[in-house]
């Protein structure tokens, strides 16, 4: 059976034994929020992203446990770097997974558009950009797996970050030079296209 | 000499059994607060800008600083020149880069807090040492001296409530059995302070990047976490603000936290450094224009209370946590009240600023 994206993300938090999360739901995100409104795992809605994250930030310092948020892109990946640099400051364990716009559009300035991995990458210990559903399963893990419960002392290693494409699917890398370009950076690609377009426009190729 | 290392690497056993068993005396950082026991006669309490008078002026005179998971931020050291001059430094990190960072130390050992006091333990005891008895009784008599000159204390007179009395009577009718998390600024270094944290875990607080608006979302997350405990956020009126929308998430979802707000009408540590360092120009930090705390708590559907006299502090607190609903208490305390002691930024730990004498006594 083919699992969508949202699928993958709450059969991972499943595995992960996650049982709570807080969150504010939006458009980049609603694909999950609809897996989440079928799901067992218990959700609290906070009225503000900067909440959500310290939220799930005591809940991890009173448990020793990994705190989980999930907000959506733009503005509300943007408000919870406050609680993101409050987390890592302390060395406190949360994971926060943010929509992103779709992948197509990425650099576009796209409605609710924010470069978070690079807003959060000198206030996180790992942030991730995941642009294919393949890889998701995987970036999951890869959150959780530098914290044994049983190993004492582990959980120093921090807050992460993960930005989401809402359609998945979409990429389809039409070049060997367009994988690695894609791989460097996702605002280069798309600069790439702009010209393409620009210069096709133009006549001028 | 005990920090957030111990709690994140559940070592405060460990810790507490190799004090205990030869007789060092522990203080701790702001993160590190539950770590040891608070009631014990070995703690010190907190070291460092808002430390306690004997804890600054035991880590200015050891001679042997056994520092364990902490990274010797600037609040604890005051100017790092003049900390712990006559000591030795033994640090023990899991992180490598933490060694050496702020404070030389001559001893650097990295691993994780739990297995290298473990074994630090079982070192000793193979080799059977034995702390020197009369040199150890005299460095506890010469602390004990410092704690009784300058004990942390406040002047609860008159009609209007001290903060600090509302978290001792909190410590009280609580009997320490509660989770704490804080907002910053006077009502966290007041926590600090005047609360004994006896467990690891229970003492929530945003130490290294000092969040506002932490303590109500925070307080949120650990009553899901353990729904049979009581947790209190202990606010001041210009952090509560800042996420003051979270109680209608502990609304809509009967989370039953309470909020104990001390309430100054002012920025109040921001107000502090204006009195204490800028000849009392009290720029931008009133914040008398705020919202009445008991309507707007009815507002969002929690429960309001308000305390003016201090023969209401314990009533009020009792009615609260009597109450299987998420309170707001909207304590009416001193104004311009002050953290004490204060080493100034800048200053050695050994110079405190003890506040005026009346307060003292």
């Amino acid at each position: 059976m083919k699992l969508k994206g949202s699928q993958i993300l709450l059969k991972m938090l499943e595995e992960e034994k996650v049982d709570l999360i807080f969150g504010y739901p939006g458009g980049a995100v609603l694909d999950i929020y609809d897996q989440l409104y079928k799901s067992k795992l218990k959700h609290i809605l906070v009225r503000h992203e900067q909440g959500a994250v310290h939220a799930a930030d005591g809940y991890a310092r009173a448990t020793g446990k990994v705190g989980v948020c999930l907000v959506t892109s733009g503005p509300g990946a943007t408000n919870t770097v406050t609680g993101i640099a409050t987390a890592n400051m302390d060395s406190i364990p949360v994971v926060v997974f943010t929509g992103q716009v779709p992948t197509t559009l990425i650099g576009n300035d796209a409605f609710q558009e924010s470069d978070i991995t690079g807003i959060t990458r000198p206030c996180t210990k790992h942030n991730f950009l995941v642009r294919s559903v393949e890889e998701l399963a995987a970036t999951i893990k890869k959150l959780f797996i530098s914290r044994d419960p049983e190993g004492p002392g582990r959980c120093w290693s921090t807050s992460l970050k993960m930005s989401w494409p809402r359609k998945q699917n979409s990429i389809r890398p039409t070049s060997k030079s367009e994988i690695t370009m894609l791989r460097i950076n996702p605002f280069l690609r798309n600069y790439r296209r702009f010209w393409k377009c620009f210069f096709k426009r133009k006549n001028l190729c | 000499m005990t920090g957030g290392g111990v709690i994140l690497g559940k070592a405060s056993d460990e810790l507490t059994k190799l004090a205990r068993k030869y007789q060092i005396p522990v203080t701790g950082t702001l993160m590190g607060l539950g770590s040891f026991p608070g009631t014990d006669p070995l703690w010190l309490g907190m070291l460092g800008m808002h430390g306690t008078y004997h804890a600054n002026m035991a880590v200015s005179h050891c001679d042997l600083l056994i520092a364990v998971g902490v990274r010797f931020d600037d609040r604890v050291t005051g100017t790092i020149e003049t900390f712990a001059p006559n000591a030795q430094i033994v640090q023990i990190d899991i992180d490598p880069s933490s060694i050496n960072r702020n404070v030389v130390v001559e001893l650097p050992i990295i691993g994780e807090t739990k297995a290298t006091l473990k074994d630090l333990i079982q070192f000793l005891a193979e080799h059977k040492y034995v702390p020197a008895k009369d040199t150890r009784q005299e460095w506890l008599t010469e602390i004990e001296q410092w704690r009784e000159k300058v004990p942390l204390t406040y002047c609860q007179n008159g009609e209007i409530i001290k903060p600090q009395y509302v978290i001792e009577k909190l410590y009280y009718v609580t009997n320490g059995d509660v989770f704490v998390t804080t907002e910053v600024g006077q009502n966290q270094m007041w926590t600090a302070q005047f609360f004994k944290f006896n467990k690891p875990n229970t003492f929530i607080t945003s130490g290294g990047l000092g969040t506002m608006g932490y303590g109500l979302p925070a307080a949120i997350g650990v009553k899901c976490a353990f729904p049979d405990k009581q947790v209190v956020d202990i606010a001041g009126d210009g952090s509560i603000q800042m996420n003051i929308q979270e109680l209608a998430t502990a609304a809509q979802y009967n989370i039953a936290v309470k909020v104990v707000l001390l309430n100054n009408g002012f920025l109040g540590m921001v107000r502090q450094w204006q009195e204490l360092f800028y000849e009392k120009r009290y720029s931008h930090t009133d914040m008398t224009y705020a919202p009445d705390f008991v309507k707007l708590a009815e507002a969002y559907g929690v429960v309001g209370m308000r305390a003016t006299k201090p023969a209401e502090v314990e009533k009020t607190l009792r009615e609260a946590f009597s109450i299987d609903k998420p309170v707001l208490m909207d304590f009416r305390v001193s104004r311009e009240e002050c953290v004490y002691p204060i080493v100034r930024p800048g200053e050695s730990l050994s110079e405190m600023d003890l506040g005026t004498r009346e307060m003292i006594n």
